[in-house]
């Protein structure tokens, strides 16, 4: 059974119009399993994160199937539940949303731990010690006595993901953990997560706009368009030979060193749409070079094509149009 | 100014019940002060020998009764009113358009200038404001003018200070740097760009001051400093209500009743706005 | 080739207010030169002082010391009313979209700000001409021109910021991390458009980045910055090819790559005291406490930025022991 079920999950807000956010996304997350989740701004991933363990905002609904080690999130009497007793951590994009500003970090920590196990001051003070020398930071005693805003992003950042281990969670969520960073931090953020993930066994659900931070890091990668899951693989399989034309238009718009200089940046032509917006066919077709009359007519449904899931008529790899 | 924040705004009061009640009061009011001493029956100082210090309801024609010397009690309330109203809304005035430049100028040019600024205000916050209001009655007599002068000269400082703390956040705001960027001098960043950002918390404090202002004048004018007789405003109303209070409490409580309504509709308005116009509701 | 944009010894302090007090040195003793035409990449990381030095350029903040050269003449010690002539030739773009603009002013507004301190003598029509014309240059459908700021997207509101610093024609501009606020895929949308301008209208710009693989694209040229001194000076080709400081090649091994087999390329490294964000700069290389490669001297001796090989420069007591450049860090 998997660690983390998510069936025909859609987050809907209510307002001037109804918008829907994520719309009936299938996924799940086996043990000490590291997806990603890549998409643009306003594909709606975080809102699937936030979603799952219900921190929307006040007029979002959610609707569909979380499974958690069995156990439904959704609609049960208290879903943050899930997140303190029952094993999942969250990391959100800037630490702030973590961390109060007026507290010390080490009593911060500690009563993350206090919260999630129960145990007592002493002992949570302890635990948040040696969370602060796991995640690299020097001097823990000085570090527990400072307040956040006396920490660079970086050290905020893996103090972050500090108090998201302190509640010792099976399957730890990343909203865009390193987006704030610079390239530098970025990567030794990423490296953090990846060796924690190791040495604790925890299983990872991490969002990004930025697919280059993830390749050396997740074993699958599920693409998002527009509310909706688009390309769903392995990652060697899927940086190896993306299917849909979206996941090789971000997999090309990554700039790396190897690049001839002078030439252009390649791009995804237009911007991603409003969450919200209605669609007839494929969702990507206004943007999509390779579109054709079938795909403004008929939206496609996500299909396993060869080692891949694929939500395209003419997907780049194997047949197409069938 | 941005459509896109006012209207939002609008919208958050219009699903306001109670906020939405107190405007229509208000608006009924103000109406009722500038309008209904025409439709009634009375003038202010009008004498009705024959009804003197009768009860409300009790004689025709005196709907909310008479004080002692005869004079229809409602209609002296909406006169006052009109008085009260007419001070508070012009004192509001200039404290808001004196209080905002000074701040704005203050917390903009920092350094020197706001120092010297911001000293003269807490010199100023430091005078007693009483005697102040005494002196300046001997100078210039009683009245309403004096009372003006008298309001004004203290309720633009508080303006100030809050006015200078919002200027000095806004002027760390990158668009205030790329305004100087683009060359804009002193005078044009602060009056296009730092006040019109600071207008929500400004307008939210302004609609706090009038119910202020108009207690301030209520009670100079009970201790016999402000507006004077046969003038009416609620303050004196209720001074002539205190000194009756025994005999005939109506002369008492219809002045001070509409007292408290006024204030208290300004003031509910007022935090309602407040809530409407935050930002971080966004 | 003459240099128009000329920077000697230029140092900018930033005091710290409250209880802590104290000088920190956001720019240390910084030279450079940019000639006509040419876009010059500045990387870094956050805190480096690079955004610090594009200001002190603009003068929107002061000099401690040093001195700014524009087209042969002095301009760091003229006042504001002085300064602000050279606006129209001297212009800036800036890092965050959403900040930069005043959130009650349309578009159409803020774009033709400028012109009306430095464009003086054109009316409202040809206020209106000009901003139309540099909308459509910069690739803004003509309908946002009157949005509000919230009502743009990322991209757009980039495309904004460019437009307000082209619309009175300057001769440089600075652009201070124009896509780290922007999504991957939208960023080479930008990239491209500033490379097209670049081209057209022969400007002489600074490109402020901490992505080294962005400023390869775009700059000849690269400076790469530490804690507010020059640690490196080369041509992109040396730079990314033989880079010789220890802290290029960490910015090049930091490159996100999307090739799978490099799994885990970089060390989690633990942080070095000084790391902080309140570390005052102490003797010997700011480098030394974060360098793989770093001796005893190192901490006690702070190298200076001396010249190497093909006119390169750079600040390392070691970088003579490398001369095809530091190889990069074997995999983990």
């Amino acid at each position: 059974m998997a660690l983390l079920e998510i069936r025909a999950l859609t987050v809907e807000f209510s307002g001037e119009r109804c918008i829907r956010a994520v719309d009936r996304v299938d996924l799940s997350i086996d043990r000490e399993e590291r997806v990603a989740i890549v998409g643009e701004s306003g594909s709606g991933k975080s809102q699937l994160l936030l979603g799952c363990i219900g921190l929307l905002a006040a007029n979002g609904r959610t609707q569909g199937s979380v499974r958690f080690d069995g156990a439904e999130l959704i609609g049960a009497d208290d879903p943050a539940a899930g997140v303190r007793g029952r094993g999942i951590g969250f990391v959100f994009q800037d630490a702030s949303g973590s961390l109060t500003p007026h507290r010390r970090i080490g009593d911060q920590l500690a009563e993350a731990a206090v919260a999630a196990r129960g145990c007592e001051w002493g002992m949570a003070l302890a635990d948040a010690r040696r969370m602060i020398e796991r995640v690299r930071l020097p001097d823990a005693r000085r570090c527990l006595a400072q307040y956040p805003h006396e920490l660079s992003g970086g050290m905020r950042q893996r103090v972050a993901i500090a108090a998201a281990l302190m509640s010792q969670p099976r399957l730890l969520f990343a909203d865009e953990p390193t987006t704030a960073l610079d390239v530098t931090v970025q990567a030794e953020v990423m490296a953090l997560i990846d060796e924690l993930c190791r040495e604790l066994g925890m299983a990872l659900l991490l969002v990004t706009h930025d697919i280059g931070v993830v390749a050396a890091l997740a074993d699958r990668i599920a693409v998002m368009y527009a509310g909706r899951i688009v390309e769903c693989a392995t990652a060697s399989v899927l940086l190896a030979g993306p299917g849909h034309p979206y996941s090789a238009g971000l997999l090309a718009s990554v700039p790396t060193l190897a690049d001839a200089p002078g030439t252009e940046l390649r791009t995804i032509a237009g911007s991603p749409p409003a969450p919200g917006t209605a669609f007839t066919g494929c969702r990507f077709a206004p943007r999509c070079p390779r579109a054709a009359m079938r795909c403004r007519a008929e939206d496609p449904p996500l299909v396993a094509r060869g080692r891949a899931a694929i939500a395209c008529h003419f997907p780049l790899t194997g047949e197409g149009g069938a | 100014m941005s459509g896109g924040l006012w209207r939002d705004a609008v919208r958050e009061l219009r699903a306001d019940r109670l906020a939405l009640a107190c405007l229509a009061m208000l608006v009924l009011l103000i109406a009722a002060a500038g309008a209904g001493p025409w439709l009634l029956d009375y003038r202010e100082d009008e004498i009705d020998w024959a009804n003197m210090a009768v009860a409300p309801f009790a004689v025709d024609g005196h709907w909310l009764g008479t004080d002692r010397l005869g004079r229809d009690l409602l209609v002296r309330t909406l006169f006052g009113l009109r008085v009260s109203l007419a001070i508070a809304l012009a004192a509001t005035l200039v404290s808001l358009v004196i209080g905002v430049s000074w701040g704005a100028m203050a917390g903009y040019l920092r350094g020197g200038a706001d120092a010297l600024m911001m000293r003269f205000v807490d010199v100023l916050y430091s005078l007693p404001q009483v005697f102040f209001v005494i002196i300046l009655t001997v100078v210039f007599g009683r009245g309403p003018l004096t009372l003006l002068l008298a309001i004004g000269a203290f309720g633009w400082l508080t303006m100030a200070r809050i006015v200078r703390g919002q200027a000095l956040s806004l002027r760390e705001r990158e668009f205030v740097e790329a305004a100087v960027v683009g060359g804009a001098g002193t005078l044009r960043i602060v009056g296009r760009h730092i006040v019109p950002n600071l207008l929500g918390p400004v307008i939210v404090y302004a609609t706090l001051t009038v119910p202020q202002v108009i207690l301030v004048e209520s009670f100079l004018s009970f201790l016999g400093i402000g507006i004077q007789e046969p003038l009416a405003s609620l303050g004196n109303l209720i001074a002539d209500g205190a000194a009756e209070m025994e005999t005939a409490p109506w002369i008492l409580a219809v002045p001070a009743g509409c007292l408290v309504l006024l204030v208290f509709c300004f003031n509910f308005l007022g935090d309602s706005l407040r809530d409407a116009l935050d930002p971080r509701d966004r | 080739m003459s240099a128009v944009l000329e920077l000697r010894g230029v140092t900018v302090h930033y005091c710290r207010r409250g209880a802590r007090g104290g000088v920190l040195t956001a720019v240390d003793d910084v030279s450079l030169s940019i000639d006509n035409g040419e876009m010059l990449g500045l990387v870094g990381e956050s805190g480096c002082g690079k955004t610090t030095l594009g200001k002190a350029i603009l003068a929107l903040v002061p000099l401690a010391a040093g001195e700014v050269h524009w087209r042969g003449q002095r301009i760091d010690h003229l006042g504001t009313r002085h300064f602000r002539a050279l606006r129209r030739e001297l212009q800036f773009v800036f890092q965050d979209p959403n900040a930069c603009f005043d959130p009650r002013m349309t578009i159409a507004g803020s774009v033709a700000e400028p012109l009306r301190a430095l464009a003086p003598g054109l009316d409202a029509a040809g206020q209106a001409t000009r901003v139309t014309g540099i909308l459509g240059e910069v690739g803004l459908a003509p309908e946002l021109a009157g949005r509000y700021p919230h009502q743009l997207s990322g991209g757009q509101l980039q495309r904004a910021v460019i437009a307000r610093a082209l619309i009175v024609d300057p001769r440089f501009v600075v652009c201070d991390e124009p896509v780290s606020a922007l999504d991957v895929s939208v960023q080479g949308q930008i990239v491209n458009l500033l490379a097209r301008i670049r081209r057209e209208r022969g400007l002489a710009s600074l490109f402020i980045s901490h992505n080294l693989a962005i400023v390869a694209r775009l700059c000849e040229r690269i400076l790469v910055m530490y804690r507010g001194r020059i640690v490196e000076a080369a041509s992109r080709d040396a730079l990314i090819g033989a880079p010789l400081h220890p802290y290029t090649r960490e910015l090049l091994d930091a490159v996100p790559t999307i090739d799978a087999g490099a799994r885990r390329r970089v060390r989690v490294r633990p942080l070095d005291r000084a790391d902080s964000a309140l570390a005052v700069a102490a003797t010997g290389c700011a480098f030394a406490g974060r360098c793989a490669h770093a001796l005893a001297r190192c901490r006690s001796e702070r190298p200076l930025l001396q010249s190497a090989a093909d006119g390169r420069l750079v600040a390392c007591h070691r970088a003579g022991e490398w001369p095809r450049g530091l190889p990069p860090v074997a995999a983990g």
